[in-house]
């Protein structure tokens, strides 16, 4: 395994715990951690609520740390085990009024682009709700933020085949709801099939 | 000939391209005769474009300010011990106060008195005379009496 990018870093937080250390830690991982907490639980608060949590925990728990596996990988898991667990119990469907759009912005960059990016996000994050919390930690790992199938498995500590079993199964699941949305929404689509589910 | 059941298991890994020799060449070769799996194939492409195209969000910028805040308060010197006693601990503590004081007080109460002497019955008067007397006596012993007693007996020329 190639060295750690974040060897340095953490190392020198180990050391001394400086605030300006894990401020660059932060600022390294913010968006990744807000991202993927709010890939697996779809509610801006609650996204910074989890990304709040995961970062205590990182300052917390960073001393413990022993580079076994890759710091990313400790942090993602960090973030999907706390979102699953904040996750649990809740309601595994939000309806489309609920989706805050305003979080899904700086997308395009002119307004048609953007508005179209925005809508074409806002149906697949609709349709990535209607997935169980764990399919949809595997979906946010591996197409949001780009993870291998083994990075994955270590995050989520479950085998490679188990990853790609969860992966086929989001898959089957996305596929006639995102055919659905794309052809009520999009322009030419039959809008009253929708309606009348 | 590769069954449907089997390249339905290929179809992730054909399309991240981690499909290698002969197992790549009897997928492609299934692809041709099984309608479903290319169909397959090209539902989950489409998705895995929608999907990649998500773009990362980013973190509300007052995020910062709530995490610097709690380490603060973490970081914040500790309060006196008893006051972060923890409820479970709270209460066996009170527990065992408790229980000591009641061992404390109960101790005295039922600890053994040393006997008392057994009067015979109907000597109740005896006693309360030999009671009298004795206070009687002991009035006389007092500073006062002894003084008077000294006093007559100067008086007298003793």
């Amino acid at each position: 395994m190639s060295r750690d990018p974040d060897f340095e870093l953490v190392k020198r937080f180990k050391e001394g715990e400086s605030p300006e250390v894990f401020r660059a830690l932060y600022e390294r991982y913010k968006d990744k951690v807000f991202s993927t907490a709010f890939g697996i639980c779809g509610d801006f608060a609650e996204a910074a609520d989890i990304s709040q949590e995961t970062f205590i925990l990182i300052y917390r728990k960073t001393k413990r740390f022993n580079f076994k596996s890759r710091f990313s990988t400790w942090v993602y898991r960090l973030t999907v085990n706390t979102a699953l667990e904040k996750s649990r119990g809740r309601s595994r469907f939000l309806p489309l009024s609920e989706v805050d759009v305003e979080v899904l912005r700086d997308i395009g960059d002119g307004p048609l682009e953007k508005l179209e990016n925005t809508e074409r996000t806002t149906l697949v994050d609709c349709a990535l709700r209607t997935l169980s919390p764990k399919l949809r930690a595997i979906i946010v790992l591996r197409y949001f933020q780009g993870l291998s199938y083994e990075e994955i498995s270590s995050i989520l500590r479950i085998s490679m085949g188990t990853v790609k079993s969860r992966l086929w199964r989001a898959h089957r699941k996305l596929g006639p709801l995102l055919q659905r949305l794309f052809s009520t929404s999009l322009p030419g689509g039959e809008e009253s099939s929708l309606e009348d589910n | 000939m590769m069954r449907r059941k089997d390249a339905q298991r290929f179809i992730l890994d054909y399309l991240d391209g981690r499909l290698c020799g002969a197992i790549r060449k009897d997928f492609e070769a299934h692809l041709i005769e099984c309608p479903e799996c290319k169909e397959a194939v090209e539902e989950i492409k489409g998705q895995q474009g929608l999907l990649r195209d998500f773009n990362q969000l980013e973190a509300p910028p007052r995020l910062w300010n709530l995490i610097e805040e709690r380490l603060k308060a973490r970081l914040k010197p500790r309060r006196f011990v008893l006051f972060r006693l923890r409820p479970a601990i709270a209460f066996a503590a009170a527990v065992i106060i408790l229980l000591s004081l009641y061992l404390a007080i109960s101790s005295r109460w039922f600890a053994p008195r040393p006997p008392t002497e057994k009067r015979p019955a109907g000597s109740n008067f005896a006693f309360y005379l030999e009671e009298h007397i004795w206070l009687e006596n002991e009035n006389l012993v007092s500073s006062d009496a002894l003084l008077l007693a000294e006093a007559s007996v100067k008086d007298n020329g003793g």
